[in-house]
């Protein structure tokens, strides 16, 4: 006979069990790993036809008679930048697959009706949301390393790219930035799918969360436009002082933007940009912030209302 | 009594429930609160471009000032609806996508579809109803996100709008409307044809990542010229006819990169509204029929990307929605 389960041990197993079921989980595994054959190529490709790019430039330069010929921009840049396209995939269809898996997690039993009948065993509220909360944290993380090992793999077998061990300890420090910053719109999703009334609001709320720490906090605080906040080159590169509006903006938003801790923590594993070092505490803040915020939520609500469309 | 035709009745019910639902409310006044932010960033980002240039003209002697010649930065009022294009773009898509997912999964979902169609009202005049529901809400938010424009450009630049400009601004409208509306009928198809309205409204969110995120953003980022922040091409110190020589000996992947960018609507929409509002710098000031010469290749797709949208809803609603659960 098998050793007796603790409550939240078993709502891990299950919640992980359900993902499996729903074939969620290996849809999402499908997607990053896409993602990333997907990014590494197309940053192995540019790069590499930017550096021919470089030389056809040179002998132009020389039919032309040039005196100087300027080095080539991109020979101080870090290898391991082909990766920085992952950087916008996981900002963008990762915080959303996150918010799904969130979502998932609760509306499921929430939509069964099986709540009532769960806390009627022993288990508490905050028990049964860190469960949850460990379930999708687990699920993630395996996902995020076999993106992790699918992209060291892809740096050993690329031609022209030799990473150094600190390289790939830096790449994997890039992923676990990466993984905090999924779980936060992870337990976004779980938060919204407790406190909302509607299964539509349930995953329409948490997608204006990320709307506002993608897109409106940035251009509040950098005066990014929305599209320039796609292209890493454009992210890596200091914003230019804008003056005393932005400063204020910084002063007073800037420690709600997420989506900038996330890009700043990144970018700064991948070598391309400096600082981020107060970015990575905050992403560990706001993670526990949102994750006691959903049992509170729990508790008061019971959340076991039912739901309309 | 005067009894309206069915067609409008259900529209002018899509029109109310729309008002009425938090959810549109809620995208709509985010909406309407990203503009305001993306004009007034776009107004001190310029004021502060013009306090830059002030401070260089203070440090040069008279002297200098005679040999180089400077050019003030010109304020040009459509050029601060930069943002506000790109948020109708990604957020405007996303209102409506939600919209067209909707109007169909309130009947699907809550079984109504069925008893709707034993009245005398066919499956394509209900889809008819809610598109005209759909297009009077686009028209009322797109005449409201464009008149608060011209007051906020007006107001924060104290700059008017000329008449040539506010044409432009209205055609540029215009092309917004064609765009949510296909994003409408998309979601609408898929909501109809797929068994599964939440597999329904995944895949909708999951193809607008892919076409106006991913794919746009793929084909930037490939750009040889933004590898560098300033630009490739300009820390080479390279004139326009050297890239263009460069860059004609690397046609297969320059064609490969266009043809990525070419397969979104969403670019064809952005190059043909840039182009109209003149943020694109060469097509600013000139007059339509120039910028029209050049872009009905993009007004082209935009309206085949409509007329698909369209034929995909109306593909046999009746059937769809009797055989919904």
């Amino acid at each position: 006979m098998s050793a007796r389960l603790s409550p939240v041990s078993a709502i891990v197993r299950n919640e992980l069990r359900a993902l499996t079921r729903e074939r969620t989980f290996t849809m999402l595994l499908g997607i990053f790993l896409a993602m990333t054959f997907f990014s590494v190529y197309i940053g192995w490709s540019t790069r590499t036809t930017t550096n021919a790019i470089y030389r056809a430039s040179v002998a132009y330069l020389g039919t032309q008679g040039a005196t100087h010929v300027p080095p080539n921009p991109l020979s101080g840049v870090s290898p391991l930048l082909i990766f920085d396209n992952m950087l916008i995939y996981i900002l963008l269809v990762g915080a959303l697959l996150a918010i799904v898996i969130g979502h998932r997690s609760f509306i499921r039993e929430r939509k069964a009706g099986v709540l009532p009948l769960i806390f009627a065993r022993p288990v508490s509220r905050p028990q049964y949301i860190l469960a949850k909360l460990c379930g999708i944290c687990l699920a993630l993380a395996a996902i995020i390393g076999a993106t992790y090992i699918v992209s060291a793999l892809a740096a050993v077998f690329l031609p022209a790219l030799r990473l150094t061990a600190a390289e790939f300890f830096r790449l994997l420090d890039f992923y676990a930035v990466s993984l905090l910053y999924l779980c936060f719109f992870a337990f976004v999703g779980l938060l919204f799918s407790v406190v909302a009334g509607s299964e539509s609001t349930t995953l329409f709320l948490p997608i204006l969360v990320w709307v506002a720490a993608v897109f409106i906090l940035p251009e509040l605080t950098l005066g990014s436009n929305p599209v320039a906040l796609l292209n890493p080159v454009t992210l890596a590169s200091a914003a230019p002082d804008q003056g005393q509006f932005f400063t204020v903006m910084r002063a007073g938003l800037g420690w709600l933007s997420v989506g900038q801790f996330y890009t700043q923590s990144g970018l700064n594993a991948l070598g391309a940009a400096d600082g981020g070092a107060a970015a990575l505490p905050a992403l560990f803040i706001y993670n526990g912030a949102v994750a006691w915020a959903a049992a509170a939520a729990l508790r008061r609500h019971a959340g076991t209302g039912a739901l309309t469309l | 009594m005067k009894i309206s035709p069915p067609i409008f009745t259900v529209a002018k019910k899509e029109f109310t429930d729309a008002i009425r639902n938090s959810l549109f409310g809620t995208l709509a006044f985010a909406l309407l609160f990203l503009v305001a932010v993306s004009v007034l960033v776009a107004s001190f980002a310029f004021k502060a471009q013009v306090a830059q240039y002030n401070s260089a003209l203070a440090q040069l002697s008279p002297a200098e000032l005679q040999s180089i010649a400077l050019t003030p930065p010109a304020y040009y009022p459509l050029q601060m609806l930069r943002g506000t294009v790109e948020y109708l773009e990604i957020i405007g898509a996303v209102m409506a996508l939600a919209l067209g997912y909707l109007a169909i999964a309130k009947e699907k979902g809550n079984n109504t579809s069925r008893l709707l169609l034993i009245r005398p009202l066919s499956g394509r005049a209900l889809v008819g109803g809610k598109l005209l529901g759909a297009t009077g809400i686009f028209a009322a938010l797109i005449f409201g996100i464009g008149l608060f424009a011209v007051l906020a450009v007006t107001g924060i630049g104290h700059v008017p709008f000329t008449a040539a400009e506010l044409i432009k601004l209205a055609l540029g409208l215009a092309y917004t409307f064609l765009y949510l509306l296909f994003f409408f009928c998309f979601a609408a198809a898929l909501a109809l044809a797929l068994p599964s309205l939440p597999r329904a409204l995944m895949l909708a969110f999951a193809l607008w990542l892919v076409f106006v995120l991913i794919i746009p953003q793929v084909g930037d980022t490939m750009d040889p010229d933004n590898q560098v922040p300033g630009g490739f091409f300009a820390s080479m110190h390279m004139t326009q006819d050297g890239q263009a020589a460069v860059i004609n000996q690397f046609k297969k992947y320059e064609n490969f990169r266009n043809a990525l960018e070419v397969s979104s609507v969403e670019k064809h929409y952005e190059r043909l509204v840039f182009a109209t509002l003149g943020i694109k710098a060469i097509y600013n000031d000139k007059p339509l029929g120039f910028i029209m010469r050049d872009k009905w290749g993009d007004l082209l797709v935009l309206l085949a990307f409509f007329g698909a949208g369209l034929a995909l809803v109306f593909r046999r609603p009746s059937r769809i929605l009797a055989a919904s659960p």
